[in-house]
């Protein structure tokens, strides 16, 4: 990535934050000139966690997607469409109806234990380097399996307040999360980031093929258990935190590469910064909209997300017909 | 320079041990599925292989990553990339230095092609991009499996020429190129080596019928006559 490219990603982000935390400013400055106090508390109870959650959400999603299809060699492969959301939310839907929503730890337990069962299930079907058509069919299988069950489970939930409350959550939504919330989904993802771009190299290597990785010493199977366990933690808190929020894991690993010479290893660090930069603004867009009321920022991700990944499908006849 | 004990890999190659001198250019020849690719597998440390492989005395196994890329480069029968990369960014992946990828794109005469994406290139010029990765950390050794395929003639020669005094070993489909340019020839047969030695003593042999079933008459190769007996190794 060049330094140019670098520095206006990070200056985007920059800006987004502040528009994120003082946007919209009326109400609140004027709360600030009455009570400070409790604008102070406004802007750290409500609009931090939000921002937060939408930085760390959209850079796990992207660095995953990033990672996902750096091992698959494919550039459809991302959480969402691989299952793994799915997933994670059907595990968080099962805890909860289990257990309830009161533990907040099983909760994303349940999650991370949902999108590695959906990761191993996708690594079992598809193989490890999949066309491009059985990785996105087995993947459609894998989140049509996890719909219904999810539909199944809610279906059969106690009370239609519960049916509710788990449907809103579903939909993707970083709304009215605590900061204690925030860190549930934050920690694990911070740490699944972090340990996924020490990885850039290997993944690098592995755009020669994996026999040549293999000779330059990269332990291929290791490289594809250790995306596999930091994807599943890192989407499974945020999932449990915030619900499944779809194709930035698919969108900013491509606009990455683009920065980084087409190098699938280096992009997990542009990808994670673009995907900050692409949720915290669909959340300003959610929050922007007069509409009355707020919009899932999943509806949202997913109605901007679908034209531009019909268009990449387009784009990528020749693959699917190779 | 090479040191191989029991070198082996389950279901497609026999247990082996090989010593290659320095400078040495071993020629692997062989019917489809006897065994040069799985041999050039299990050196390079491929698919999980049993045995030991030592390389400028050092023990393969274990040894840190920058330090194996000098040891040594493979390259696989496959032309293909998954990624659009540039050539001159494939040709540094193979954690060459910015002066060694430089040499080796010059070496295969890929200055005008170096900005270009590899999916944008011929196969033949896709090799010559794959080949100079190989070539471009300057490794002790290198592990080549069918290098000269896709290639022109010209480059055909011009390759065998850069490859004269290096330590390497190559799997190759020609018998009279593999003959005309080994130091060494290797026959492999079923996972097993069949022959092993300099290349005019080796072609002279029986085992080349027998391993191959074909036979050079007034200059031509051609398939050995049903009457010429049972398919045996000496």
């Amino acid at each position: 990535m060049s330094k140019r490219a670098g520095f206006l990603l990070w200056a985007l982000l920059v800006g987004i934050i502040a528009l994120s935390l003082f946007v919209p400013w009326g109400d609140l400055g004027a709360l600030f000139a009455t009570d400070s106090d409790l604008a102070f508390a406004v802007l750290v109870e409500l609009r931090l966690p939000r921002t937060l959650l939408a930085l760390i959400y959209g850079a796990m999603l992207a660095a995953a997607g990033a990672a996902v299809q750096a091992l698959f060699a494919n550039p459809l492969a991302s959480p969402d469409l691989t299952g793994t959301t799915s997933g994670a939310a059907l595990g968080a839907v099962v805890t909860a109806y289990l257990i309830g929503l009161s533990s907040p730890i099983a909760l994303s337990i349940g999650a991370v234990a949902g999108a590695l069962g959906a990761l191993l299930l996708l690594l079992a079907l598809a193989g490890p380097r999949a066309e491009t058509a059985t990785l996105l069919l087995a993947g459609l299988a894998i989140s049509a399996l996890a719909g219904a069950l999810t539909t199944l489970a809610l279906a059969l939930a106690p009370s239609p307040f519960a049916f509710y409350d788990a449907y809103d959550w579903l939909m993707g939504s970083l709304v009215d999360r605590s900061l204690a919330q925030s860190a549930f989904a934050g920690l694990p993802a911070a740490a699944a980031i972090l340990l996924l771009l020490r990885l850039a190299k290997p993944l690098d290597a592995l755009a020669l093929g994996e026999e040549v990785a293999e000779s330059m010493g990269h332990d291929i199977s290791r490289l594809r258990l250790r995306i596999v366990c930091l994807t599943a933690l890192g989407v499974g808190a945020c999932v449990a935190v915030c619900g499944a929020i779809g194709f930035v894991g698919l969108v900013a690993p491509i606009f990455a590469r683009r920065l980084t010479g087409g190098h699938p290893g280096r992009a997990i660090w542009p990808a994670a910064l673009i995907g900050a930069l692409l949720l915290a603004a669909a959340d300003l867009a959610v929050r922007a909209a007069p509409l009355g009321r707020t919009l899932p920022i999943g509806v949202v991700t997913a109605l901007l997300g679908a034209p531009f990944f019909l268009s990449l499908v387009a784009n990528m006849r020749w693959r699917i017909a190779r | 320079m090479i040191r191989a004990r029991d070198v082996a890999l389950p279901g497609r190659l026999e247990p082996l041990s090989l010593d290659i001198e320095e400078g040495r250019l071993v020629c692997l020849v062989g019917p489809n599925g006897s065994g040069k690719t799985s041999l050039l597998h299990a050196f390079a440390g491929i698919g999980a292989p049993a045995g030991e492989v030592e390389i400028a005395g050092v023990a393969l196994r274990g040894v840190p990553l920058a330090q194996r890329t000098r040891l040594l480069s493979f390259l696989p029968a496959s032309r293909e990339m998954s990624w659009p990369l540039v050539a001159r960014d494939v040709v540094a992946l193979g954690g060459a230095t910015r002066a060694q990828a430089k040499a080796a794109i010059d070496a295969l005469e890929l200055g005008p092609l170096a900005g270009r994406r590899i999916d944008r290139l011929s196969t033949g010029e896709r090799s010559r991009v794959l080949i100079a990765r190989a070539l471009a950390p300057e490794p002790a050794v290198l592990l080549l499996d069918e290098p000269t395929a896709n290639l022109d003639p010209l480059w055909q020669l011009k390759l065998m020429a850069m490859l004269h005094g290096r330590t390497a070993m190559v799997a190759m489909h020609d018998l009279d190129a593999a003959a005309a340019h080994a130091d060494r020839l290797i026959v492999m047969d079923r996972g097993r080596v069949a022959a092993d030695g300099p290349p005019n003593t080796v072609m002279a042999g029986p085992v080349i019928a027998a391993v191959f079933g074909i036979e050079k008459e007034g200059g031509r190769w051609r398939p050995l006559s049903p009457s010429a007996g049972p398919r045996s190794l000496p």
